[in-house]
């Protein structure tokens, strides 16, 4: 009769199951870690919790093991017997909850995905935040400059043209040969710098035009709505979209017309009530790209869409603010018209026609 | 006066059952008694279960992008292991039952007991006692998994990507 030795059976038991006490441990120092990194992840604390879960497996399963080779040798086999019921339902606790553990995994992972979608989220807005605010500092300080030039032209004009007038009344009634003469004649010479100087300066500041770059329409409109619509979703307010297929490409600052269509949409959502819906649709027209903002609230009254885009222009509700202005302004700014139709009990559309960049539109359209 | 809930309310109730039971005793052999082989049905089972969730860790792995990286793909191959083990530790437990330490027998000079092989059913359950040998490489897997999302999450821009699978 052949026999095999359990030795071997027994070695690896024995080694295989101090390896798993170490890895165990190993495994649940890595958790520890990971989860010490950032305490508030959900995957570090479902790792840990997994891990203790692992590591209680491994240690309870492996001890029990061991034990059973230790009373073996000191002759003690028979107390096993008795131990082995309770080593073998720790194990199957153990299998239990990691078992457990391991099912609620697709609902962590759900959890790391929702996170993982939301950092994206705030770190693009937080890019275009930064963005925008680089523009709108800009805009400020070349308005200030502006500012502060065209007072220096108006507070320098008067004296200047009034030097220069007396130096030239002086030069005529001053004799030929004077001795004043040459000092009249210097006296206007400078005063003509002087008013040269001033005339420049009210000719105001033309950089503005020249951060301009050429957009597209549809990368707008699609970055406004990025922004706005967990607005749109909180109110119950169905947002639709028709963007062009092809680019719509004009001259003009992306970040201020994005302002421009944000506060538009947002004075939309304002009006609409829940169930209404807002529609962004943007086009080509003749000679012009166009967005177009339609609700279908409850609309604005004639006499006050004619004064709407007045700053502080007073409604029975009171002032209209400086919004719309402001849209206006902008738009003004990018060579662009701003229309507002209304009908009471229908709905309100702006209309946004800005120039397109030259040969853009005789482009053939990209299928959509 | 003050209205009581309704878990207050089933508290009450709850109370005077028990009373009324108390009141009325008798033998009413209430306690089901655990007998045999249970203990190995439910260790069993418990494999089962354990073999069902690795699967389904291992398939969540597969079908989401985790499995474009390092980290997942380890743990994706301790999930395999692990399962791999279950089903022969299952088998195993199956083998074991129908032996008992009285089989073995002691030989002269020997440390440790023998076994008679006489079938293939000896040689299976001398595999299969083997287990280690499947159960260490899979905790070891989901230690290298767990190492590597630990060294990724330090160095976000290491992070090593293939195609999708």
């Amino acid at each position: 009769m052949m026999t095999w030795s359990l030795a071997p059976l027994w070695a690896v038991d024995l080694l295989g199951s101090l390896a798993m006490i170490v890895v165990s441990s190993m495994c649940l120092l890595v958790a520890g870690k990971i989860f010490r990194r950032d305490r508030e992840n959900a995957l570090g604390n479902y790792l840990l919790w997994l891990c203790f879960a692992i590591f209680a497996f491994a240690v309870s399963r492996s001890l029990g093991h061991i034990l059973k080779h230790i009373l073996y040798f000191a002759g003690y086999s028979h107390w096993w017997r008795s131990l082995a019921p309770i080593s073998g339902s720790i194990n199957t606790i153990t299998f239990v909850v990691i078992a457990s553990s391991t099912l609620y995994f697709r609902r962590i992972e759900s959890i790391m995905d929702r996170m993982g979608r939301d950092r994206d989220k705030i770190s693009s807005f937080s890019r275009e935040l930064l963005e925008l605010n680089r523009d709108i500092e800009t805009i400020v300080s070349e308005r200030t400059q502006t500012e502060m030039a065209l007072f220096i032209a108006h507070e320098v004009r008067n004296p200047a043209m009034i030097i220069g007038g007396m130096a030239r009344k002086m030069k005529k009634s001053s004799p030929e040969s004077g001795p004043d003469k040459r000092y009249v004649e210097t006296i206007i010479q400078e005063a003509g710098k002087l008013e040269a100087l001033v005339q420049g300066l009210g000719k105001g500041h033309p950089s503005a035009r020249k951060k301009f770059a050429s957009e597209d329409l549809n990368e707008i409109a699609a970055a406004a709505l990025r922004t706005i619509k967990p607005e749109a979703e909180n109110r119950g307010v169905a947002i639709v979209t028709e963007y062009h297929p092809a680019p719509l490409i004009f001259l003009g600052s992306k970040h201020l017309l994005t302002i421009a269509i944000i506060h538009l949409v947002r004075n939309a959502l304002d009006a609409c009530r829940e169930g209404d819906r807002v529609e962004i649709v943007t086009r080509p027209a003749e000679k012009a790209v166009q967005v177009l903002i339609r609700d279908s609230g409850p609309g604005i009254a004639p006499e006050i869409v004619e004064h709407i885009f007045e700053p502080f222009f007073e409604t029975s509700q009171g002032p209209t603010g400086i919004g719309l202005p402001y849209v206006k302004q902008i738009v003004e700014e990018q060579k662009g018209r701003i229309v507002l139709t209304s009908t009471p009990g229908e709905g309100t559309t702006v209309l946004i026609s800005l120039s397109p960049l030259l040969g853009e539109l005789s482009r053939p359209i990209r299928p959509a | 006066m003050k209205k009581s809930s309704l878990p207050s309310k089933l508290g009450r109730i709850v109370m005077l059952m028990a009373l009324f039971l108390a009141a009325s005793v008798k033998p009413v052999w209430a306690i089901q008694v655990h007998t045999g082989v249970e203990g190995l049905y439910v260790h069993q089972g418990a494999h089962m279960f354990l073999a069902f969730s690795m699967l389904f860790f291992a398939l969540n792995i597969r079908r989401s992008s985790l499995a474009r990286l390092k980290a997942w793909r380890l743990l994706f191959f301790s999930a395999i292991l692990f399962i791999l083990w279950n089903m022969w530790a299952f088998v195993g437990h199956l083998s074991f039952f129908t032996r008992i330490e009285a089989f073995f027998i002691m030989e002269p000079g020997h440390i440790t007991p023998s076994l008679p092989v006489n079938s293939w059913h000896e040689v299976i359950y001398y595999i299969l006692k083997m287990d280690h040998l499947l159960c260490l490489p899979a905790l070891l897997y989901f230690y290298f998994g767990l190492k590597v999302l630990f060294d990724e999450s330090a160095h976000p821009q290491r992070q090593e990507e293939g195609p999708p699978s």
